[in-house]
């Protein structure tokens, strides 16, 4: 454990700055302006790899937990708390890019189409998720009830998206660039790069954000044992 | 010209977001490893059942 | 005990507890009759030119999840007062078959409150039901099925916390957009007099929803009751 976290210091956040700075000059510099957007249409490098993000790290709720609930370690709980947070923060950020994105593209700041608003709602979801936390009694039972509605919550997860696709139609094709359909090789590049970094930047977060978890458990922990020490 | 107004402001809010989150979270982590060595400084040590 | 009489058993309990003391049914009927007001003067159907098909979709609907809500919290706020989680904890029976016992009681319930409610609002919007009665009555009684899988997992977690009033509407309503966004929209098309043939899909759809989230139950309610 302590490895994999000094793995995170030393190697992976070096390795992350290199790459967000490379992903910024390939966004910016490297690929092409899209033919009908125009310059705005190069928020898409960010906004969709934190979409990807936000759920890989939801599916990480998910996995710890289930492993949570099975083996009924708190080490998975931590990871499932610190996987949630980062997973919100990365919605937050899919959310706030959306509607400035949509404003210059399709004039209107909300346009409750199904990506979107599907977004919407499992941050809505995963913000519960979180205070559920801060309201539960013990450590203990919070991880356990965290864990029901982790579980419950991924399991909806395709529910959702498939309930707001049929109430809207489809994401608008977004990008064109010449006269063919899809991405240029260019634009393909610069966004498979920045998915790489973002994927990166996210493990890194996560280490930084579960250990921090870590800390706090052994704080409770030694104050538990002084609060005792002190009255036996 | 108007639409690189959206685009500075796009990433430049993704930008305070994260250097916030991540400012936040070296903070919060400064916090605990003193309230830690604070603690483990005041307890006896080890040995007790 | 075995699992099967253990829910109806359950089940039971709360039906003849609700049927003394008529207060949760009370409290949500009371409540979805406020709604109602409330939309009379939000919409002002009349000034507007607005009929039932237009917006009755709606209006059943928050008046369904808002009632429901107030339902489900309360059958487990009654357990945790009168110490009776305990009680269930100790019950020598799966905890899987009080989640059936509990959720069917909760779809009762809510169908009871509807049962009411829904031919007072047709009367408020002026608008006849007894053309689209039957085929209503199933969109409404497969949704709040789902509903109430949900509804009954979430309103058990959110009793052993603090907050858990503020609590259970801010984890269910998100958890279940599926069922608002089908129900509300084979409502639609059932208000507007077209066949059961239009929405079957959103009913089957609705189905699953409530088929996953009764397995999710009978699979968590277990760790939820733990201590």
């Amino acid at each position: 454990m302590e490895r994999a976290l000094r793995f995170a210091d030393t190697v992976l956040f070096p390795l992350v700055t290199v790459l967000m700075v490379a992903s910024l000059y390939f966004v910016f510099r490297v690929a092409p302006n899209e033919v009908t957007m125009g310059a705005v249409q190069r928020i898409f490098y960010f906004h969709v790899p934190s979409a990807w993000v936000a759920f890989l790290a939801f599916f990480l709720v998910f996995l710890a937990s289930v492993l949570h609930l099975a083996t009924r370690r708190m080490i998975w709980d931590t990871l499932a708390h610190a996987a949630a947070e980062l997973g919100v923060l990365f919605c937050g950020i899919v959310l706030m890019t959306g509607p400035i994105w949509a404003r210059p593209a399709w004039g209107t700041w909300w346009t409750w189409e199904a990506r979107l608003t599907t977004t919407l709602v499992l941050e809505l979801v995963f913000v519960a998720y979180l205070l559920l936390r801060s309201q539960a009694e013990s450590p203990a039972q919070g991880a356990r009830l965290a864990a029901v509605v982790g579980i419950a919550g991924f399991l909806d997860v395709p529910l959702i998206y498939f309930s707001v696709k049929i109430w809207r139609g489809h994401h608008p094709i977004v990008f064109k660039t010449g006269g063919g359909e899809g991405l240029e090789p260019v634009m393909l590049q610069a966004f498979a790069l920045c998915m790489v970094t973002f994927t990166l930047f996210f493990i890194l977060l996560l280490a930084l954000r579960f250990r921090l978890g870590l800390l706090q458990e052994d704080l409770a922990e030694l104050r538990e044992a002084a609060r005792s020490g002190r009255t036996t | 010209m108007k639409s690189f107004h959206y685009l500075f402001w796009a990433y430049t809010l993704i930008w305070i977001v994260l250097a916030g989150y991540l400012l936040s979270l070296s903070l919060r982590l400064k916090a605990i490893s003193s309230q830690l060595r604070r603690l483990k400084s005041r307890l006896p040590p080890d040995g007790e059942p | 005990m075995t699992p099967r009489s253990a829910s109806l058993t359950l089940c039971a309990k709360d039906l003849r507890q609700e049927l003394r003391t008529r207060e949760s049914f009370t409290a949500a009927f009371f409540f979805a009759l406020l709604i109602q007001l409330v939309f009379g003067f939000a919409f002002d159907f009349q000034d507007l030119g607005l009929g039932f098909p237009d917006v009755g979709a709606g209006v059943i609907w928050i008046t369904l999840t808002f009632s429901s809500i107030l339902s489900f919290q309360n059958s487990f706020l009654i357990e945790r007062e009168t110490s009776c989680l305990t009680a269930l904890r100790l019950c020598p029976c799966e905890p899987s078959a009080m989640f059936v016992g509990k959720f069917l009681a909760n779809v009762l319930f809510v169908l009871a409150v509807q049962g009411v409610v829904l031919p007072i609002s047709a009367l408020f919007f002026s608008y006849d039901l007894s053309g689209v009665a039957l085929p209503l009555a199933l969109v409404v009684a497969v949704n709040a099925a789902g509903f109430s899988a949900l509804g009954t997992l979430f309103a058990a977690v959110s009793v052993r916390t603090r907050r858990s009033e503020l609590l259970l509407p801010l984890l269910l309503l998100p958890a279940a957009t599926p069922i608002v966004i089908w129900g509300v929209k084979a409502t639609r098309i059932c208000l507007a007099g077209r066949g059961v043939g239009e929405f079957a899909y959103l009913v089957g759809l609705s189905g699953c929803f409530g088929v996953i989230f009764i397995v999710a139950g009978i699979l968590l309610f277990d760790y939820v009751l733990e201590e």
